[in-house]
């Protein structure tokens, strides 16, 4: 799985290169850097069946450990 | 018009096309209020009205900006960044969002052989094409969307009609009064709150049009919709309501007509595959852009593909089961979500008018 992953990820920047190459912009560079360097760990993690990170759930659990729920409300927490 | 400007109509029909894919899919409330789910979208749209006022002002306030250029100006960059970033979160998270109930959608009723990351990944490559060539064709098919779609609903309203019965609209008030509030809270945060996306198009809206209309519009269009898909659900399902995974879709699946017309919920499954898509597609085009403006890039053409990959694996996450989607979402996504749509652009507002008083001060000292 994790070869099939890295696989998909070398097919992402292959397709990539003709759009890359037409760049100047070294910031452009480095956003690029940043997203696929992320996109590398979720596609592995993902591969191997580890614990994908998910911003929106740590958010929602914050917002629940504070009391904001409904279910604690209607009284069958 | 000039080239990247959108018409009136088109973005209503794109706001319409959105909040439609939001509608047919959504069944938090309705496992709440059950029978009476049409009566909290009514209080729904009520308990949205401080939100639509707060967008009201900050199209006033903020004329041709988009949500990242309205929090810098209000912010400052620094702050304005921050709070661009969690917007950008938001998007991405909705984006995921929407492309997991499209391969649910499809994995649990049309393909269940097929893996869910293969479906999710086959309309990412599609959205990230669409985001390659730019607002303009998007808001082009939204209109030719609108019809189709209306047109399906149409239809399948009226073969439902066979299958009605009135009497499951009654009774009324036999649910406690946090239930009413709980359906309306769901209503007025994921429908009508979702209107937040519009301020990413507003730098696109034409001269000519009006942005405070637009808003308007397509809260109107919204909660006619909203009323129209509940009412049709609690006359053709009733008390099983509660136990459908998906409402809207087991409301045709249960129609009886003549052999000719049979699977006629093909029609529906087609019209909710094509307005989730559509949706997971503007918001695919808007994290694009939104990621390009919080990094000041001047194209983001390069890392569609790599966001695209990113949005799949959030939205393929193997944690993320129905049912934990459907607790979230009933109980915490609207408190949430109100934190998007309410809270923060409230906050912006003030801001914005303090620092506009300051300034009308310091120029009267100085006059």
């Amino acid at each position: 799985m994790i070869f099939l992953a890295l696989g998909v990820f070398i097919l992402l920047v292959v397709l990539d290169l003709p759009s890359l190459r037409k760049g100047k912009d070294k910031k452009e560079l480095s956003v690029y850097c940043i997203l696929s360097t992320i996109t590398l760990v979720y596609l592995i993690v993902f591969a191997c069946g580890g614990k994908i990170f998910d911003p929106a759930k740590q958010f929602f659990e914050f917002i629940s450990d504070i009391g904001l729920n409904y279910e604690n409300w209607q009284g069958h927490g | 018009m000039s080239k990247n400007k959108i018409s009136q109509v088109q973005i209503i029909s794109i706001g319409a096309c959105y909040l439609f894919g939001t509608i047919i899919i959504a069944v938090f409330e309705s496992s709440v209020t059950t029978n009476e789910v049409w009566l909290a979208s009514v209080l729904g749209f009520v308990f949205s009205i401080p939100t639509l006022l707060v967008f009201l002002a900050l199209t006033k306030k903020f004329p041709g900006m988009d949500l990242f250029q309205i929090c810098n100006a209000a912010f400052g960059t620094f702050v304005g960044k921050i709070i661009s970033a969690v917007y950008l979160l938001y998007f991405i998270t909705v984006c995921s969002l929407s492309l997991y109930d499209a391969s649910n959608f499809l994995y649990y009723f049309i393909m269940p052989d097929t893996p869910k990351v293969a479906i999710a990944a086959f309309i990412m490559i599609t959205c990230v094409y669409c985001a390659r060539k730019g607002l303009l064709p998007i808001a082009r098919v939204s209109i030719l969307f609108c019809i189709v779609c209306t047109l399906g609903l149409g239809i399948n309203i009226a073969m439902t009609l066979s299958n009605a019965h009135f009497e499951y609209l009654l009774p009324i008030g036999r649910h406690s009064l946090l239930d009413y509030v709980q359906s309306a809270h769901i209503t007025s945060a994921i429908p009508f709150g979702e209107l937040i996306f519009m301020f990413m198009l507003m730098p696109n809206l034409s001269e000519k049009a009006n942005p405070k209309k637009v808003i308007l519009w397509v809260t109107l269009i919204c909660f006619v919709l909203l009323i129209i898909v509940y009412i049709r659900e609690t006359i053709v399902l009733g008390p099983l309501m509660s136990y459908a995974t998906l409402s809207s879709y087991e409301a045709v699946r249960v129609i009886e007509g003549p052999s000719l017309l049979s699977r006629t919920e093909s029609i529906f499954a087609l019209l909710l595959v094509t307005l989730t898509f559509y949706k997971a597609n503007i918001l695919f085009y808007i994290c694009c852009r939104a990621t390009s403006d919080l990094f000041e890039t001047t194209t983001y053409r390069h890392y569609t593909l790599m966001l695209g990959a990113l949005i799949v694996i959030i939205a393929a996450n193997p944690e993320r089961t129905p049912n934990e989607h459907l607790y979230v979402g009933k109980n915490i996504i609207p408190f949430g979500w109100s934190t998007i749509f309410l809270i923060i652009p409230l906050i912006i507002l003030i801001v914005a008018s303090i620092r506009d008083a300051h300034k009308r001060r310091k120029e009267r000292i100085t006059a």
